[in-house]
């Protein structure tokens, strides 16, 4: 792989203490010498986990920036036009809010409401508030939504829609759920039992973009390795339940998925999906229970095992373009993959390769996540169509990814071909390679 | 009070989008819960916030409030939040358009709501070597609002760190609606006009300055543009006294062994040394405010400090710029020179401290100092030593060789109370002045601890006004009341008499400035 000269250089490189966040959304407790009580404690007792974060912000303002990529504007929601560094839309309002309701100074409202669902939950506020202060305005945003879902006045009505989808059809788009595996080519058993690997094909891959269902297979078979799926059995993973507040049906869809899979006795669960990655690397610990017998990997994670093992020989150039990678937040961000979606293309024979100014830790979200391509598209389309136009101006011609929901948002602001981009997962590319 | 007609002459002004209605919202922009005992009072609140695009928006605006007698409080990202009791917030926000950059001449015209980091980013994209003055306001701060920000708290300035010397010429909107334009921009088709302050009679430019838009609403400000330095050093000096202190900030700055390149406008942090923990490598358990001495002591002895036991210990951290590497070489030996024949003062180095991160601390104030890589803000260094919790603080300026004497009183009262008042200063006006902040921890919703700070503060703030000629910034309450009590008489005068003729109606921000009676209609 040969790195293209850039156009920005990447200051942060240069500084070897750069921290990702580690929460792990609502399962902080408050420190014991914060004793705060407020009036309306027990109004929202529901806001109590966000008290610890809410009371120790500066209001300072960094969560919309990033302080290592050139301090560019990050946050999504502070960006977007109509709301253009609205303090209620960056990290500080969120944690304003949860300070203004317990203490009776302001009450719920459908704007409030407003104020907390137009948020991917992307976890920059996060970051950048962890290089300073260390308070998770995504911590007040959860526990925003969860005490608006109990009032009744929440979640948005989109969001309530793909709730009774995945209550009725197991998936948020309402594709009929035998449809599944319908892109599945390869002939693959599925719920063998004693497989080594249960691949999870997630909502968005098989439903939105299959090519990457595709590409995944055909590696797991390029692999030789031992693998299954759930076939009807695969519920969706419960990921935009939880991130929209509506705990109670995504812990029933997470069970169903947990329960199915121990049944089959693998070792490996893999996903090609960050949502769903994520929400099997952290649901035992959001919903209780005990963390799962097998292991949990991002697709990404078993390939680049597979590369550095011999087990996969990418013998050809996957293509001409310059490529780049955008850092799904579930995987990046959030959970700290970083390296290895980038040992994978450097493993593709003579691929260009150029980095976001945004990258990494201080990757700008493609803004679908979250239940935000559902309720606001005008916000995902926003975040899309700048990721999009700084694709450009780093020069690169390719925007890969690793998750289905990420590629399908940059895909529909793409269709029209307005900035010239190829967009696609790391797999396809490697895929390619393999050929 | 809130006026549907009021309301609805804003969203005509700047549409719909770009007016805040409500309380929920708004509280979130207003709310200073950096300032906030929990729980609380709630916050004084306008009833809009009204977001205009440009001067002809903020024109209408005030023709607007004028009618209605409504009163009209100007913030740029309002992250500096004076009260604000009714009527408009004006948000400058989405006045952020860099209209010119200048490289030849030095200078940089620009709408008022254009930020540190979106300016660096414009600099940035254009490979224009240039920088502004630091200053120790966020990256996404207005620099247009802080380098007018010099101002009446209430009643008294004292934030001068010489950044006002930036703006050589600005467009504002009086309250009464009119656009003007000072120095020689008064006269468009100037040669100098963004680049000479002084047009056609007094400098009118400084009347903006200090006033906190109780005066008119600045648009656009033409501002100087520095080189931007080639080589940077940090140099971080342990002094066991403060009057050594004193001495020393001034001789460094006379002495040019810190030169910088944006006349005079460097910063010097000085780091109290308890204010350290944990930041820079100190764990400690306790409240920052339950330390004793010798918890000081212990402090001293891992760090390496000088001096001994619980004598107070200071960090004079210095960053030269320098216009070459071989420059800053050459200075190297020139701060042999001067070390050596001050012994009061010790090169703190990995060596004798081994307990301080050198290479973050270093790589922060590059980075974040607004120094050498001319980034804007210096957030870790200020907020050094914090631990979670709640920080009080005061600040203001005293004369340079005050310094010992507000610090002897400060420290004392502070531990009389069972605080832990923490210095932090930035030598302003070339070395002449020190703006001085004094942070002292406190655990958020600790009754406790705001009741010493209360205790402290009512006895400190009268004794250093009086005994060491400390100038408060942002001023209410009790401090207003002390300087009150010695202000010329002629200065108040001449103060209203100004505010009358450009504001008869009283609308803007009536609540700050000298307090003239303000009726709402």
């Amino acid at each position: 792989m040969t790195e293209v000269e850039r156009k920005i250089p990447l200051t942060y490189k240069n500084i070897d203490f750069v921290p990702f966040i580690t929460h792990a959304s609502l399962d902080k407790t408050p420190r014991e010498w914060v004793n705060i009580t407020f009036p309306k404690d027990n109004e929202y007792p529901d806001l109590a986990a966000a008290k610890f974060e809410a009371v120790r912000c500066w209001v300072c303002g960094q969560c919309e920036m990033s302080s290592m990529a050139n301090w560019a504007m990050n946050c999504p929601t502070a960006t977007y036009p109509a709301h253009y560094r609205q303090a209620a839309y960056r990290g500080q309002g969120k944690h304003m809010t949860v300070l203004g309701l317990l203490q009776g100074f302001i009450k719920p409202t459908p704007e409030l409401v407003d104020v907390a669902y137009f948020c991917n939950l992307c976890g920059n506020c996060t970051l950048q508030c962890s290089m300073g202060i260390g308070s998770d305005p995504v911590v007040s945003v959860m526990a925003l939504r969860r005490t608006f879902v109990k009032m009744g006045i929440a979640p948005p009505a989109a969001h309530r829609r793909f709730a009774n989808y995945i209550k009725e059809y197991h998936n948020p788009y309402a594709e009929p759920p035998e449809n599944r595996f319908a892109w599945l080519k390869k002939s693959v058993e599925p719920q063998k039992k004693g497989a080594e690997i249960l691949y999870f094909a997630g909502c968005t891959g098989p439903y939105r973009t299959p090519d990457v269902c595709d590409a995944t297979v055909s590696l797991l078979s390029a692999a030789n390795a031992d693998f299954t799926v759930l076939g009807g059995e695969e519920w969706c993973c419960g990921s935009p339940l939880y991130m929209t507040g509506l705990w109670e049906e995504a812990k029933e869809t997470y069970e169903h998925n947990i329960a199915k899979i121990e049944e089959l006795g693998v070792t490996r669960l893999i996903t090609s999906c960050a949502g769903c990655y994520r929400q099997f690397h952290e649901g035992y610990r959001k919903f209780g229970g005990s963390k799962p017998s097998f292991e949990v990997l991002h697709s990404s994670q078993l390939f680049s095992e597979y590369l550095s093992s011999g087990r996969l020989k990418p013998k050809s150039k996957a293509t001409d373009k310059v490529v780049t990678y955008h850092d799904p937040c579930h995987l990046g961000r959030h959970v700290g993959v970083f390296d290895e979606p980038r040992e994978i293309l450097s493993n593709i024979p003579e691929l260009k390769f150029v980095e976001f100014e945004r990258t990494a830790h201080h990757a700008w979200c493609c803004g679908a996540g979250a239940g935000v391509m559902s309720a606001y598209p005008e916000l995902a389309n926003f975040a899309a169509t700048e990721r999009l136009k700084e694709a450009k101006m780093v020069g690169a011609s390719y925007v890969s990814s690793a998750c289905p929901f990420c590629v399908l948002n940059l895909r529909r602001n793409e269709e029209s071909g307005k900035f010239g981009l190829e967009i696609g997962d790391i797999l396809q590319l490697l895929d390619r390679s393999m050929r | 009070m809130p006026n549907e007609l009021v309301l609805k002459e804003l969203e005509a002004i700047v549409g719909p989008a770009n007016v805040i209605s409500d309380p929920g919202r708004i509280f979130s922009e207003v709310y200073d819960a950096w300032l906030q005992i929990f729980p609380g009072k709630p916050p004084k609140m306008p009833d809009y916030i009204v977001r205009p695009a440009n001067e002809l928006e903020v024109q209408d605006i005030m023709l607007m409030a004028n009618r209605y007698k409504v009163p009209v409080h100007v913030a740029s990202a309002y992250s500096y939040k004076l009260p604000c009791y009714s009527g408009i917030l004006l948000q400058t926000v989405r006045m952020n358009r860099v209209h010119e950059v200048n490289v030849e001449e030095g200078y940089a015209v620009i709408d008022a709501g254009v930020t540190f980091n979106q300016f660096y980013r414009y600099l940035r994209s254009k490979n224009i070597d240039l920088v502004i003055p630091v200053t120790t306001a966020p990256p996404n701060t207005s620099i247009v609002a802080n380098f007018l920000f010099k101002g009446i708290g209430m009643n008294m300035t004292s934030i001068s760190d010489g950044n006002q010397e930036a703006i050589m010429a600005l467009e504002a909107v009086l309250p009464t609606g009119e656009l003007v334009h000072t120095g020689s921009w008064s006269l468009p088709i100037s040669s100098c006009k963004y680049t000479f302050d002084l047009g056609f009679g007094p400098q009118l430019t400084r009347i903006f300055v200090g006033a906190l838009g109780t005066l008119g609403v600045v648009t656009k400000a033409a501002i100087k543009l520095w080189p931007k330095p080639k080589a940077l050093t940090v140099k971080l000096l342990g002094i066991k006294k403060c009057d050594e202190l004193a001495k020393n900030l001034s001789k460094v700055m006379y002495t040019k062994l810190a030169p910088n390149t944006s006349g005079g406008h460097w910063l010097l942090l000085v780091l109290h040394g308890t204010n350290i923990a944990p930041y820079w490598g100190f764990d400690q358990k306790k409240k920052l405010y339950d330390l004793t001495d010798d918890d000081i002591a212990k402090m001293r002895e891992y760090y390496g400090f000088p001096g001994e036991g619980t004598q107070y210990f200071y960090i004079l951290a210095c960053t030269p710029h320098y216009q070459s590497e071989d420059e800053a070489k050459l200075w190297e030996k020139y701060w042999s020179a001067y070390l050596s024949s001050h012994p009061e003062v010790t090169e703190l180095t990995p060596d004798n401290c081994p307990g301080i991160k050198f290479g973050e601390i270093e790589a922060s104030l590059k980075m974040y100092g607004g120094i050498g890589e001319g980034e804007p803000g210096n957030q870790r260094i200020r907020y050094c030593g914090w631990v979670p919790g709640h920080i009080w603080s005061f600040y203001g300026s005293v004369g340079n060789s005050a310094l010992p004497k507000l610090h002897e009183i400060t420290w004392s009262v502070g531990r009389k109370h069972g605080l832990v008042p923490a210095l932090h200063t930035i030598p302003i006006n070339e070395g002449r002045v020190s703006h001085v902040r004094y942070m002292v921890p406190i655990e958020r919703g600790d009754g406790e601890g705001v009741k010493k700070y209360a205790a402290f503060f009512g006895e400190v703030i009268p004794r250093v006004i009086r005994e060491s000629g400390f100038v408060p910034a942002r001023c209410f309450g009790l401090g207003a009341k002390v300087v009150s009590q010695h202000m010329d008489p002629g200065f108040f005068e001449l103060y209203q008499r100004i505010k009358r003729a450009v504001d008869p109606n009283n609308i803007m921000a009536p609540w700050l400035g000298f307090n003239i009676p303000f009726e709402y209609g």
